[in-house]
């Protein structure tokens, strides 16, 4: 049941971009058409749990017992760096026709701040590994849920009478505003759902 | 006149994160208080300017095949040491800011900045612009910051700013008015642009 | 410290060496070439070239299952880069560019709504078609401006696309966006060879016009003072205008709209203004003209026709040669009509005009006594033309068939046969013939053949078998005497080789299922035509040209023109309007006849089809039009001085010696008059 309410508060109430302020500058980027924005989403999925699942090893059976917890921004950025890489690599071998349709996304996501701020976030917040790997694709889920409604609403404002200036980014981020307001409404739910369970 | 020109182009031709939309997780996560904007933007300013600066004298040095990887390294290398610096001598920013601090690796401007000018001139000339790009950076999140932070809490650096029957609007602080006032800030910056070419 | 050191080069260490067993266990090969072209290509991914991008057009080169030179927004360079690539040789291509036909933008065009939805045609014609009356008109919301990648496209202050020729690449994205085929591609040949389609937005006057002049066009230049650039309109589809200007019936000025209101607009004056302007010059004003090709054709017959396809074949870079079997060109214009009517000097005028296009001419030329039309092939022309036109064009075969030269092998006149046969004249005819139409003639004819020798005939209706007499009816009883009939069909080319007709192609009229398997191949060596007239002929090599001296030639003709398939109208006996080969009644009648054969000879020459015209706008065709205009006043139509009779009152001529034209005030308020027409548009408060 606490896995629920996990999911819950990952995709919904502290959603990680609209809530966390993470991984904005693909969500800018990426959500002006919607099948870019379903294939940025999916590979952040992808990636995401993969690259938790392996920091938070890295973090336990090396940096812990080792003291080197400072080092863990290098290593993190140096393991997701590698493992995108690799995933790019898997992928055009084993399934062509899924690299055809992520690849160009891949090598943004090295870059995409809700991975690394992801793996950070789980060990902060000092979770267990199976409570991490699910964070980590709740958090998926809810980046590619925000990334694919907004990706709605700027499809139709492309074709709207918008005034110059609110062109572009800055209609974007509004809207991403007036999405963030709307996903406040879940605010309190995990406190209740919580509650309900006990 | 020329390394003039690296300079000032960070502070308005290209001011990040208005003219180059990257960058815009921290921008938009520790823009609270113009207190917590002006360390986030101070932090970049270091690790902006010495990154580049060493990715320049070693610019000759990095394949070309491996220079991101390298570069990742050398700002990470970068972030670790504001890390810590922040932790020893400024707790209570390092505090506010959270894994901002270590997410800065990712901020696209540095690595940005590194692969489009550090890695092709000199080094006087990468650490103004550096130097430039930063001050851009933390001028923008300080005047964001002090927005929200006037409207969202009525206070500036801490001072109590507004009339005392002045009620805080707490949408402000939250994600929704980071995203609306960027936006906003965005179209204003845009409009303003417009107008200056005719 | 140590620690942290050696921590991270372990790190590094680890990464690098997972990556590079990676890259090795997960090598994908990958062809350097498709690498190559993807960066030869523009990387615009526009679409232009059939394929969803540049990526996927690189492995469709690579692989060899496109040409090097697709690729149509990056133009002869990129297929030259490509080319290199690919170790190919490519060849230049004419450029195409987009082209918008609306001329009347939201805010002047008759609005059904206001629109106040998504700013996108796409969106907007999802109701009703969109806001305008006009079902074929510009929506103005700018979706071609949209999906162009290139920045050629732009909405203009009329709310009308604006095509930036410099930057238009020619990828067609617009032309696919545009929910209303505004924007079309063409380039500067397809726009000689152009036909009027029923949904392109025409005036009445050039719907009427036979050769398609764009009257609006060239009226707004002459009030604008551009004579030479009107002049320059009226060359882009009529290469006579100062003959027409004389003679012409002018149609257009019967479907004038200014016709609902007061009277048509002086149309035919204008012309021959802007016309005899040129000849007042001495100088000729020429119109597009493509780069020149080697390809030599032959034009039998310099009239109207004859000239008008050798100026067009001139204009899309053919070399054509005029053989006329009189001393001079020119055909009914200079040996029929009427020197009052229309003076020698403005005939050589116009006729001059058009050999200094490119034309050679070849007087005195009598086919079947100084050439014929294999003798012309074997002597290096890539193709024949046959524009006889309104002139008796037995005569070039009756005269000299006798003497065993027959201008045309195995083409008979049934006139001629019926003739012979009365008067007891010794006449041959071959194994099988083939006998076009079933009429009250036909059978006798046909039973005649089989007397002389024939062994089989072929008689080939246009009319269902149930609409034919009923002694054509009974198919057995006639096959028992050798004859057969094929009903709803059409002759549609015949082929022999060196001067000897040996087959006849017939193609069904039914045109349901697969039209490719409608056409059969018959052998026969005889045609009896019926029509009294020789149609338009193409000749052209059947299997390439020669390679040995004094090989036989083997030849065929081509479809002249090909409307849509199910209208019926095509073959070598039907002609393009309805009715009977082309009509030659008015001069404009043969220009007309004269461009579509040219445009077959330059479609059997690039594309090797004769594609039809699909939704041709001709006298049969509904074409969205108004019944009643307002808010335009009434004017007087400007007239020329009928006659100088008054002040020269001992001569006695009803018309003088040349009809006076307008002078330049007349015309330049005559022009004023002009409503500027679309398909429904036109300019109010006149």
């Amino acid at each position: 049941m606490e896995y629920i309410v996990l999911v819950i508060t990952a995709v919904l109430v502290k959603n990680i971009l609209l809530a966390q302020y993470l991984g904005n500058c693909p969500f800018l980027g990426t959500s002006k058409r919607m099948d870019t924005a379903i294939g940025m989403g999916v590979s952040v999925i992808f990636v995401m749990t993969i690259a938790t699942a392996i920091t938070w090893v890295v973090q336990y059976s090396v940096l812990v017992p080792l003291k080197l917890e400072y080092l863990q921004t290098i290593a993190f950025i140096l393991v997701i760096a590698a493992l995108v890489q690799f995933v790019e690599l898997f992928l055009k071998k084993f399934a062509p026709p899924l690299y055809s349709a992520l690849g160009i996304f891949l090598p943004l996501i090295t870059t995409n701040c809700a991975i690394m701020g992801v793996a950070l976030l789980v060990i902060l917040k000092g979770q267990t590994f199976p409570e991490a790997v699910l964070f980590a694709v709740a958090s998926g889920v809810g980046f590619t849920l925000a990334l694919i409604l907004l990706a709605g609403i700027r499809e139709r404002l492309e074709v709207s009478a918008v005034p110059m200036a609110l062109r572009g980014a800055a209609s974007g981020l509004i809207m991403a505003g007036l999405m963030s307001l709307a996903f406040f409404g879940f605010v309190g739910v995990d406190g209740s759902l919580k509650a309900l369970i006990q | 006149m020329k390394l003039l020109k690296v300079f000032t182009r960070g502070l308005w031709n290209e001011i990040p994160p208005f003219r180059l939309v990257l960058g815009l997780c921290p921008t938009l996560a520790v823009t609270r208080s113009a207190e917590d904007g002006l360390g986030m933007g101070l932090a970049v300013i270091f690790v902006l300017a010495c990154s580049n600066m060493l990715v320049s004298s070693l610019r000759n040095l990095i394949p070309r095949q491996v220079r991101i990887a390298c570069f990742v390294v050398i700002i990470a290398s970068f972030v670790v040491v504001v890390e810590l610096l922040s932790q020893a001598f400024f707790y209570p920013i390092y505090q506010s800011l959270g894994i901002f601090i270590p997410l800065i690796v990712v901020n696209c401007i540095i690595l940005g900045r590194a692969e489009a000018f550090a890695s092709r001139n000199g080094i006087i000339a990468s650490g103004l612009d550096g130097l430039g790009m930063g001050l851009g950076f933390t001028l923008s999140l300080t005047v964001l910051g002090s927005i929200r932070e006037i409207l969202g809490q009525g206070t500036f650096f801490g001072a109590e700013v507004m009339w005392s029957s002045f009620r805080p609007f707490s949408f402000m602080v939250e994600a929704p008015g980071a995203f609306v006032t960027l936006g906003i800030l965005l179209a204003i910056m845009n409009a303003i642009s417009k107008s200056h070419q005719s | 410290m140590l620690e942290a050191g050696l921590f991270l080069l372990l790190l590094g260490l680890g990464c690098s060496i997972v990556l590079a067993f990676a890259s090795r266990a997960f090598y994908v090969w990958e062809d350097p070439k498709v690498l190559a072209i993807t960066d030869a290509l523009p990387g615009a991914n526009c679409g232009g070239c059939g394929n969803p991008g540049c990526a996927s057009a690189a492995e469709a080169i690579a692989a060899g299952n496109s040409s090097a030179s697709i690729c149509v927004a990056g133009g002869f360079e990129v297929a030259q880069a490509v080319g290199e690539i690919m170790g190919e040789t490519v060849e230049e291509r004419e450029p195409e560019f987009s082209w918008t036909s609306c001329s009347y933008g939201v805010g002047k065009a008759e609005p059904r709504f206001t629109y106040n939805g998504a700013s996108d045609c796409q969106a907007a014609v999802m109701l009703y078609g969109g806001s305008k009356v006009c079902p074929i008109g510009c929506i103005g919301l700018g979706t071609c401006v949209k999906v162009c990648q290139f920045g050629a496209l732009s909405i203009g202050d009329d709310n009308l696309p604006l095509v930036d020729y410099n930057r238009c690449v020619g990828c067609g994205a617009c032309v696919d966006a545009c929910p209303k085929n505004i924007v079309s591609l063409t380039s500067q040949t397809k726009r000689i060879v152009s036909e009027y389609v029923t949904d392109e937005c025409t005036a009445p006057c050039q719907r009427a016009c036979p050769t398609g002049i764009n009257i609006p066009g060239y009226i707004n230049e002459i009030r604008k003072g551009n004579y030479e650039e009107a002049l320059r309109v009226i060359k882009e589809k009529c290469p006579l205008p100062l003959i027409c200007g004389y003679i012409c019936p002018a149609p257009c000025e019967l479907n004038c709209r200014r016709n609902l209101v007061d009277e048509g607009v002086a149309i035919n004056p204008l012309k021959r203004f802007v016309a005899d302007h040129e000849m007042a010059a001495n100088k000729h004003i020429d119109p597009y003209k493509c780069a020149d090709n080697e390809i030599k054709i032959a034009v039998v017959g310099g009239g109207s026709e004859g000239l008008t396809v050798s100026y067009y074949l001139a204009r899309l870079g053919y070399q054509p040669t005029i053989y006329e079997a009189k001393p001079e060109l020119g055909g009914i214009l200079r040996y029929v009509i009427a020197e009052d009517r229309l003076p020698r000097h403005v005939l050589d005028h116009d006729i001059d005009g058009i050999l200094k296009m490119g034309v050679e001419a070849q007087t005195n030329a009598v086919m079947g006594r100084d050439f014929s039309p294999f003798g012309l092939l074997k002597d290096g022309y890539d193709a024949v033309l046959i524009a006889g036109g309104g002139f008796d064009s037995r005569k070039i075969l009756q005269d000299f068939q006798d003497k065993g030269d027959a201008a045309i092998p195995g083409v008979l006149m049934m006139l001629d046969f019926l003739a012979a046969i009365a008067q007891d004249h010794k006449i041959e005819v071959g194994k099988h013939v083939v006998i076009s139409d079933a009429g009250i003639k036909t059978l006798e004819v046909a039973r005649k053949c089989l007397e002389l020798g024939a062994g089989k005939v072929t008689i080939v209706s246009d009319q269902p078998i149930s609409s034919l007499p009923l002694e054509f009816q009974d198919s057995k009883a006639l096959a028992s005497d050798g004859i057969e009939i094929k009903a709803f069909s059409t002759i549609a080319a015949i082929g022999g080789i060196g001067d000897r007709m040996d087959r006849v192609a017939i193609e069904d009229r039914d045109l349901s299922g697969d039209i490719e398997t409608k056409r059969s191949i018959i052998d026969a060596d005889t045609l009896i035509i019926s029509t009294g007239r020789l149609p338009e002929m193409a000749f052209v090599h059947a299997a390439g040209k020669p390679e040995v001296e004094g090989e036989k030639i083997r030849w065929q003709t081509i479809e002249t023109f090909r409307t849509f398939p199910s209208d019926g109208q095509r073959g070598l006996l039907s002609s393009p309007e309805p009715g009977r080969i082309s009509d030659s009644s008015a001069v404009v009648k043969s220009i007309l006849s004269g461009r579509r054969l040219a445009r077959a000879l330059h479609q059997h020459f690039t594309d090797g089809v004769i594609t039809p015209v699909l939704r041709l706008t001709c006298e049969a065709s509904y074409v969205l039009d108004v019944s009643e205009i307002d808010g335009v006043s009434p004017s007087n139509r400007e007239t020329p001085p009928v006659s100088d009779v008054e002040g020269d009152s001992k001569r006695v001529w009803i018309f003088p010696k040349e009809l006076p034209g307008l002078d330049e005030n007349k015309t330049t308020r005559e022009a004023e008059r002009c409503l500027r027409c679309g398909l429904i548009c036109y300019e109010k408060n006149r």
